[in-house]
């Protein structure tokens, strides 16, 4: 039996390192496609769909047939097997929350600065993000706690190596009895991230639902 | 007994005290206009009465029943907003028809009543259409069908032309105008756009800063300004208004604008009676002041062309008065930078109190 | 010399045909407005010139030079939107300084040039404020000074004093007209009012359904409009139109318009060189009929006045003659009441003849 502060880190660490990678690329890759549709069209009208599409095929579905192909490519028990699959689900989250911010800045107030010689990015950077913090923030937020406690994908990918703190906790619970006082322990301590971020950009969540548009 | 009475209304939003005592009654078959710039209190106002705002103090009173605390679809009245919220996916008919069809009407009688709003409205011909292909005029009536076809006691408009483009606005202005001649209900609406209101208004309640300034008809806040604000906002182009003194020099009294004088001697007497000091403001109307290339009368005064807006069957002249800024209304050859005598007409003329900004001649 | 020229440039957005042939040019410091109904095109037009929407066909000169295939900042084009382009994020003194930002001027410049603008257009007040403290016409200058503080050489403006209370739009665009003078800067700018456009404009365009009707000064427009539209849309109260038939008989020409006609056989060689038949449409400006409680001369048509209108200085009548309503403008002091039976006179050096299938005009002034 491992240590108590052992039995904590490890996983306290893997769920870190997955559901924050995660998040950063899900919002990363989804802001790119959500300026993208938002404001050139891509992907015409279906392509938009599509994604949510995805989103509607419980996950159950998929669990072995996903295992088969991480078994072959020996993804299995690794970091990057759950990141790449978490970036994957929360992508669509992702594209449709920010695209829904990046349609309330005027298109006319980028062509605006594009005017007056900024580069596209610049643009980009120096413009809509910054108007945009609010939803970026809460975006990121959102896709962190659906990544944080992820569980189904967790428990079939991980063995020993990557097990997140929901396999964690439920594996204080077998046949012969449930240990609840460990799996209490280790709930709250899991709530302990999201408690602190959500802190850290209240702020900034705030904006995210009052943007400041002027009439 | 009129039909709508508000008194003493009062309005507080946190500290802002957004209307701060608005009185006036309007009688069956009379419209008021609330009128006046952006923040004034009017649409506020129209909220209170309509039971979309409750009323920090005040009493509002429909058909002699008092409704402060009667929720707006109680207290029988029509409400048309900005945007007109039509259904676009109804046709005209069940358009009009929704607000029977939510209390139930009966069959038959639901169609002779939309049958009949729509005629009053001009809306027969596009009656089974759906709403999404009409033009903005008869979105406009659709609405204002939807509203009246309840028998409503009073009808709201929130700025009805607001967002129209100019030009057709000119003409749902005159159609908007037959149609209330036609229903005959008490109507309140209000608008920034002072044209909409001397068109429309029966009398105009001029607001500022949650206050009514003056209420009277188009023809009267027009001829007698009762303050600076009311005379400046009728009117276009606005009333010239300028500083002047009061002087008497031996026995003639003066109007002395630094750059010019009138005399007003015949009138002194009772202007020096109404003024609490010798500082005025003197108004005149740019329809109300006539130019020439020579000087007619004697006691025309020298000015120069700035510049000139076209207007089509007449000009707006900008011209200088020595360091004063005057405008002329008018028709005359004339290009930037020529020379112009003005004359005043005097029985135009306004004199308000400059403390006081009010109208004391 | 700053000129802008625009040679048949044409734009299909989604199959519509949004601008076709386009083709004018402005002059040097001139103050040109684009008029014309919302969905005429004109938002896209200013784009097209700013460059941030690229055209199907022809060819967009500044200053002599072509600039279709350059980007937007290259242009030396200074464009004011209709939601003004001041981030709400930010303050006053940040928006404006931001295009000196990008072009990588120091601090101390920046802050120079930013007051400069900021005094001219008297909103120093205003830069250390946020945007969602100013009022609508605050709103407007800071976006100006954003614009100018580049000093562009060519101003675009779209319907930049749409969202604007009448009262302050009267006076704005007397600002604007100033600033255009003072500053000395070739200004285009659309509205859809044409009062604006004429009051200010130093030449206008009248744009239909993608299509330029009409450029010429204001006064001339409004004298001698090309076609039906701009006889309709260039002055307020509108051009009153009736339909009426060009006939022959016993030798004389007359124009029957049903419930009146009139005799035009002095006219006859020019209407019928510039006509392409007998359906005309017969235009006469408010201003130009004049209305009496009797006749008073022969060629007086009775009528019935419908409705009047207070405007203050003066009053607007409808009179129904037969299944025609007239527009006309009275002086103050006329007093029939509705339902009276008045006489018109329609002023007949003032009177235009347009042809009714192609909508052009074929003569005015039928004295």
């Amino acid at each position: 039996m491992t240590s108590i502060a052992e039995a904590i880190t490890r996983p306290f660490i893997n769920s870190l390192i997955i559901a924050s990678l995660s998040t950063i690329f899900a919002v990363l890759i989804g802001f790119l496609a959500a300026y993208g549709v938002s404001r050139y069209r891509a992907g015409g009208t279906f392509t938009i769909f599509f994604t949510l599409l995805t989103r509607m095929i419980p996950g159950a579905t998929f669990v072995a047939p996903l295992m088969v192909y991480y078994a072959t490519l020996r993804l299995l028990d690794t970091y990057q097997a759950l990141i790449l699959l978490y970036t994957a689900v929360t992508l669509t989250y992702s594209i449709w929350i920010l695209k829904g911010f990046i349609d309330e800045v005027p298109a006319e107030w980028e062509e605006a600065a594009l005017l007056e010689g900024a580069h596209p990015w610049r643009v980009v950077t120096q413009v809509t993000i910054p108007l945009i913090k609010g939803g970026i923030a809460a975006s990121a937020l959102f896709i962190f706690i659906l990544n944080w406690t992820e569980f189904l994908f967790a428990l079939v990918i991980s063995v020993t190596q990557v097990v997140t703190l929901p396999v964690q906790i439920s594996m204080y619970a077998s046949a012969v009895g449930r240990m609840y006082g460990p799996q209490a322990a280790l709930g709250l301590i899991a709530t302990i991230p999201m408690v602190i971020i959500g802190y850290v950009i209240q702020k900034h969540l705030i904006t995210g639902f009052t943007f400041g548009r002027v009439r | 007994m009129a039909k709508l009475v508000v008194r003493s209304l009062r309005k507080l939003f946190g500290d802002f005290e957004a209307v701060k005592d608005v009185s006036f009654e309007v009688s069956e078959k009379e419209t008021l206009c609330l009128l006046g710039p952006s923040g004034c209190g009017k649409t506020t106002t129209l909220r209170m009465i309509a039971g979309l705002e409750t009323p920090t103090s005040g009493y509002i009173y429909i058909d002699d029943v008092l409704v402060n605390d009667v929720p707006p679809q109680k207290r029988g009245i029509g409400l048309v907003f900005q945007d007109y919220a039509i259904f676009p996916h109804m046709s005209v008919f069940d358009n009009l028809a929704f607000g029977l069809k939510v209390r139930r009407t009966p069959k038959h009688e639901l169609t002779a009543k939309v049958d009949e709003t729509a005629r009053l409205l001009g809306l027969s011909d596009v009656l089974h259409e759906s709403a999404k292909g009409l033009g903005l005029s008869e979105i406009q009536r659709v609405a204002i069908g939807r509203s009246i076809i309840l028998d409503p006691k009073i009808l709201l408009l929130d700025e009805p032309l607001s967002n129209v483009a100019a030009k057709v606005r000119e003409r749902m202005r005159g159609e908007l105008k037959r149609i209330q001649k036609e229903i005959g209900i008490a109507t309140v609406f209000v608008t920034h756009d002072q044209l909409e209101a001397m068109v429309l208004g029966d009398r105009i309640a001029v607001m500022k800063d949650g206050l009514i300034e003056q209420i009277a008809g188009p023809d009267e806040v027009y001829a007698h300004p009762h303050t600076l604000f009311v005379a400046d906002f009728i009117g276009s182009p606005s009333m010239n208004l300028i500083e002047c003194e009061l002087l008497e020099k031996e026995d003639r009294v003066f109007l002395d604008a630094k750059d010019f004088a009138i005399n007003i001697t015949k009138f002194a007497e009772t202007i020096k009676k109404k003024t609490t000091g010798p500082e005025l403001i003197m108004g005149i109307r740019p329809e109300d002041l006539s130019m020439s290339i020579k000087k007619i009368d004697p006691k025309a005064i020298r000015g120069e062309v700035q510049f000139i807006e076209s207007l089509g069957s007449s000009s707006v002249y900008h011209l200088r008065v020595g360091q004063k800024p005057i405008l002329v209304k008018g028709l005359l050859e004339v290009e930037a930078g020529d020379k112009v005598w003005v004359t005043f007409d005097l029985k135009k003329l306004h004199l308000f109190d400059k403390k006081t900004e009010v109208a004391i001649w | 010399m700053v000129k802008l020229k625009l040679v048949n440039v044409s734009k299909k957005i989604r199959k519509e045909q949004v601008l076709r042939g386009i083709t004018f040019e402005t002059g040097d410091k001139e103050l040109f407005v684009v008029v014309g109904p919302p969905g005429a095109g004109k938002t896209t037009l200013l784009k097209i010139i700013a460059g941030l929407v690229p055209l199907d066909e022809g060819e967009v000169y500044i200053r002599d030079e072509l600039v279709n295939y350059k980007l937007p900042a290259e242009r030396g084009i200074g464009m004011v939107f209709e939601t003004p382009a001041v981030y709400p994020n930010r303050t006053g003194f940040e928006n404006i300084a931001f295009p000196l930002k990008v072009k990588g001027l120091g601090d101390t410049e920046i802050r120079k040039q930013v007051y400069e603008v900021a005094e001219f257009l008297q909103i120093t007040h205003l830069l250390d404020r946020k945007p969602h403290t100013y009022s609508g016409g605050e709103l407007q200058r800071v976006a100006l000074a954003r614009v100018l503080v580049r000093s562009p050489s060519i101003l675009l403006l779209d319907e930049p004093l749409k969202n604007l209370d009448a009262k302050i739009r009267e006076r704005m665009r007397v600002e604007l007209k100033r600033l255009q003078r003072e500053f000395g800067i070739t200004m285009i700018f659309t509205t859809h009012d044409q009062l604006e456009a004429v009051a200010i404009g130093d030449r206008i365009a009248v744009m239909n359904k993608g299509v330029i009707e009409q450029v010429d000064v204001p006064q001339k427009t409004y004298n001698f409009p090309k076609t039906v539209f701009v006889g309709r849309f260039i002055g307020s109260p509108s051009m009153n139109l009736v339909d009426c038939t060009l006939r022959e008989t016993n030798g004389r020409w007359i124009l029957d318009a049903t419930e009146f006609s009139i005799d035009v056989t002095h006219l006859k060689d020019q209407i019928l060189a510039k006509s392409t038949g007998p359906e005309l449409i017969l235009g006469t400006r408010p201003p130009d009929i004049s209305v009496a409680e009797r006749p008073l001369s022969e060629q007086s048509i009775e009528a019935v006045l419908e409705l009047t209108e207070a405007l203050g200085s003066e009053k607007i009548a409808e009179l129904r003659v037969g299944s025609v309503i007239l527009t006309a403008l009275v002086p103050p002091t006329f007093d029939l009441s509705m339902g009276e039976k008045a006489y018109i006179e329609l002023k007949r050096e003032k009177l235009y003849l347009f042809d009714k299938k192609t909508e052009n005009l074929v003569t005015c002034g039928l004295t």
